[in-house]
């Protein structure tokens, strides 16, 4: 257990750096965002209401208010939550080849820990986890803030409506998709997550240890782990039989934790017996 | 420690920050306004079995909410529970609740009818082949409610080469016979388009279809257009002897608008016991139109007609058997053309909504919206009351759009 | 004991050890001899678990677990801690997952390859990294030491040090394993000698028996065998 959590830690110190820049990316570009995408309307509004020489209110009846969602839709908002999407998904490979194929081969090392390869598997992919629900938890804890920020310099005449944090999130397509409105949403979503990252990892051990041949056993396991956990979807789109909203959740919850098992076990069992360093 | 400073403070903030985020969200309120029926008229207890479909929305968000018993739920507020089931329309959601196994699948309430003893249902599974041919079969089911006997089937559509689109539109059961009525767009080769109405008659005992009548068959070629609707059902499940359809002819302008050819355009009614098909003839003394017909509710006997030719609203009972109007209730609400109108019918009563109103800006400004119960025996008002919006800041939620989209009855 | 029993290895259709088997002692040097290519860095990494092989290998009469890198550690010919790492944090990072880091030891090993703490790893030189890879693997309490040519592309003064390692007390009681092709600078401290070819061993033998038997030298073997 120690050695686990000192290797969840290892992990996130190496990342540190390029993970820190992200969070510090997210603050600096949706601030800033929050100020230029007000400053833009409300010039564009002065501008419109000195030309047609309309009133404030005349201006709103024409063109409509502001509210956040004007906001949460721009690139300067939701740039940095996709680079910061990209970045993790690529770090999921990193976290492993980077350990075969940087500077020096650390993956010696880490193999011959004296602690089991599953701890190691585990390690990895908690350390993902874990940064995944840290800029998460950033977006949480700056949305209000800037939500505030916003409230505060746009003229009451202009705003359509005060939003809280929540109705942002449940309003905006990319919030309400990482932050979902439910914690049972959240866990499931998530969840989902962790059993897509469970099959990258099987076939990433898949490549490391029947190399070329290997690419297309994990080409052909994340086929198959989608085609099983789909199944039920496909059954029914099929037309062949219909399954009632909590049946298909019921079995998808239950196809989704047998996939990532499998993935785990088999990614795990891989690493100690079939991989090449 | 030092080492572990890193992790410890993403750990501690994951935990906490979204801990408490849920926390909060499952504890308070979204923020988002509330709409209540503020009581202008009689009791209450009347809204209880009403149930509103709306939305909250301006150009760049749209929430949906239902109004169930004098409460604003947001779906976007509802429990992950809540949401996997969906909405569904309460008729269904009782037939699913009673006959679980039988209803798998079986989502159309028009393909469904249910009576005291059987509950049966028709469908038209088609697919389009590689040669752009549709192969077509009815999928029947048959449910004994007394000893849960259930009976499942598939036969071939009959003349199914010359189908392109079929829809079930009614079914009944008649002499233990099962009557379909569909409504089918014919293939042609040429520019001609064909439409039809079909009276299947299928035979459950033997699994086979008796009949294929065809009940009406319109052609036409642009920039002639032929369409056929039916009146709401009111009663779409019930065992109903009569059902109404309404066809319109018109012309497609080169560079003016659809216009429609009122005297072509007709109400036609079909008798199951009968076997007859006729044209309604709607009182002319009374002016009823056409177009009230179609936009109005019938339920196997009777057709509702709302009419705003007067001051206030009228819901005019047009007995189908007699061609006879019978009943002619004013309800105590004003008529607003620019507004749009629901009716239900249901438990003595009808229930009448009047929702947004619709000006040149597009309406996203808050405005009321007016229910009104009344019996409809005696066209007393039972019920009068208009929304009311509650923000939990005052500026909030003023210059969004409220709109109604429908009206339920339990 | 280290029991190597039949193991075979195929890379693709190439074979790379067919049917190997030796035996390691505690407390003796096992020399690893062969050209370039035979199979000596293999047969290491498998009894490691570093790679998936068939036949069998038995560390003490036991298979190899988890907790047998307490027991028995590699040294690569190349540099496996991370470039951005100092030596000081290697040693940490060693001291922090390893029960058998004796830190006495290490910081014995240091001076006596004069290595500094605070040197980024990214910064060594090849006969550096050699060096630091030496420290931290014999600074483990380990009763085996894997070693993959520790002399290879190094300069003449570090590879004297080295050998100086190899005489001195640090390896005095344990079994060490060494694969090298090039025998000069420690043929006195070998004990025994495992001639690879093509994945086969050719020739097995005690050096000292040898030399006093028949009074030849590892390299005259070597000479025999591989020239024949």
């Amino acid at each position: 257990m120690m050695r686990y959590l000192k290797l969840v830690n290892f992990e996130i110190n190496r990342f540190s750096k390029i993970y820190i820049s992200l969070l510090l990316i997210t603050l600096v570009s949706q601030f800033v965002g929050v100020i230029i995408g007000t400053k833009n309307f409300l010039n564009g509004a002065r501008d419109t209401m000195s030309e047609e020489r309309l009133s404030e209110a005349a201006f709103v009846t024409n063109n409509g208010g502001i509210d956040f969602t004007y906001i949460a839709n721009s690139l300067w908002f939701q740039g940095p939550i996709a680079l910061s999407a990209v970045a993790l998904i690529f770090y999921i490979f990193l976290i492993w080849y980077r350990d075969w194929f940087g500077k020096n081969t650390f993956i010696y090392r880490l193999l011959m820990l004296p602690t089991s390869r599953l701890t190691i598997y585990f390690s990895k992919a908690t350390a993902i986890f874990l940064m995944v629900l840290g800029l998460i938890a950033l977006q949480i804890i700056i949305l209000p803030m800037e939500n505030a920020l916003f409230n505060s310099t746009v003229p009451e005449v202009f705003l359509n409506m005060e939003m809280s944090s929540s109705s942002i999130m449940s309003v905006n397509v990319v919030l309400s998709f990482i932050i979902p409105s439910t914690f049972t949403q959240f866990l499931l979503s998530y969840g989902a997550g962790l059993m897509v990252m469970s099959i990258l990892f099987t076939a990433i051990m898949f490549e490391r240890s029947f190399r070329i041949k290997g690419i297309i056993f994990g080409l052909v396991y994340c086929g198959i782990t989608a085609a099983l956990f789909l199944a039920p979807v496909f059954v029914m789109g099929l037309g062949n039989f219909y399954f009632y909203p909590n049946e298909l959740f019921g079995l998808l919850l239950a196809l989704g934790i047998i996939v990532t098992g499998l993935s785990i076990w088999l990614g795990s069992w891989l690493l100690k017996n079939r991989v090449t360093v | 420690m030092k080492r572990y400073i890193c992790s410890i403070i993403i750990g501690m903030v994951v935990i906490l920050s979204i801990g408490t985020y849920y926390v909060k969200v499952a504890s308070s309120a979204s923020g988002l306004p509330k709409y209540t029926f503020k009581t202008l008229e009689g009791n209450d207890k009347e809204l209880d079995p009403v149930i509103i479909n709306a939305s909250f929305e301006n150009s760049s968000f749209y929430q949906s909410l239902t109004f169930e018993s004098n409460q604003t739920t947001y779906d976007s507020e509802k429990s992950y529970w809540e949401k996997l089931s969906g909405r569904q329309d309460y008729q269904s959601e009782r037939l699913i609740k009673e006959h679980r196994s039988f209803m798998r699948g079986k989502d159309s309430i028009d393909s469904l009818y249910e009576d005291d003893d059987f509950l049966a249902y028709a469908w038209v599974n088609s697919e389009f082949t590689k040669s752009g041919k549709m192969e077509a079969e009815f999928d029947i089911g048959l449910l004994e409610k007394k000893d849960e006997e259930e009976t499942s089937f598939q036969i071939e559509l009959p003349n199914q080469e010359r189908i392109m689109n079929t829809y079930v539109r009614d079914v009944q059961l008649v002499h233990s016979k099962l009557q379909v009525l569909t409504m089918n767009d014919v293939n042609s080769n040429d520019d001609k388009q064909m439409k039809e109405v079909h009276l299947y008659t299928i035979d459950l005992a033997n699994k086979k279809v008796l009949r294929d009548k065809t009940l009406l068959s319109e052609t036409f070629t642009y920039p002639n257009q032929v369409d056929l609707e039916m009146p709401i059902d009111i009663a779409p499940s019930q065992p109903n002897n009569m059902v109404l359809f309404s066809l319109m002819k018109g012309v497609n302008h080169e560079d003016g608008p659809y216009e429609e050819k009122p005297n072509e355009s007709k109400l036609l009614s079909y008798h199951y016991e009968t076997e007859k098909i006729e044209t309604v003839k709607l009182p002319k003394k009374e002016s009823l139109s056409l177009d009230m017909a179609r936009s109005g509710y019938v339920d196997g006997k009777n057709l509702y007609l709302i009419d705003l030719k007067s001051d206030n609203y009228h819901i005019k009972t047009f007995d189908l058997s007699s061609q006879t109007l019978t009943n002619d209730q004013e309800l105590g609400l004003p008529v607003n053309k620019k507004k749009q109108h629901f009716a239900a019918f249901k438990n003595g009563r009808v229930y009448f909504l009047l929702g947004n109103e619709f000006d040149q800006e597009g309406s996203l400004t808050y405005k009321p919206a007016q229910l009104l119960i009344a019996d409809f025996k005696t066209g007393k008002t039972l019920y009068k009351g208009e929304t009311v919006m509650q923000a939990t800041n005052k500026k909030n939620g003023k210059k969004i759009g409220f709109f109604t989209h429908g009206l339920e009855v339990k | 004991m280290i029991e190597v029993k039949k193991i075979s290895k195929k890379y693709g259709r190439k074979k790379i050890l067919d049917g190997v088997s030796f035996t390691a002692n505690k407390g003796e040097v096992t020399c690893l001899i062969g050209i370039n290519g035979v199979g000596k860095t293999t047969t290491l990494k498998a009894i490691m678990g570093l790679t998936p092989y068939k036949g069998e290998i038995l560390i003490d009469d036991q298979k190899m677990t988890k907790d047998s890198y307490e027991k028995i550690t590699f040294i690569p010919d190349a540099p496996i801690m991370l470039p951005q790492m100092t030596i000081k944090q290697a040693m940490v990072f060693m001291a922090d997952f390893y029960t058998s880091w004796n830190s006495r030891r290490a910081n014995q090993l240091m001076g006596f390859f004069k290595l500094k703490e605070e040197t980024p790893i990214s910064e060594l030189s090849k006969g550096n990294t050699a060096k630091l890879n030496l420290m931290l693997g014999l600074s483990l309490d380990v009763d085996y030491v894997l070693m993959d040519e520790p002399f290879s592309g190094i300069d003449m003064f570090s590879r004297e040090q080295i050998a100086d390692v190899f005489a001195s007390h640090l390896i005095e009681d344990r079994g060490v394993i060494i694969t090298t092709h090039e025998i000069g600078d420690i043929e006195h401290l070998i004990d025994k000698v495992i001639l690879l070819d093509n994945g086969t061993v050719l020739r097995e033998f005690n050096t000292e028996e040898m030399r006093e038997e028949e009074g030849k030298s590892v390299v005259d073997v070597m000479r025999e065998v591989y020239q024949a």
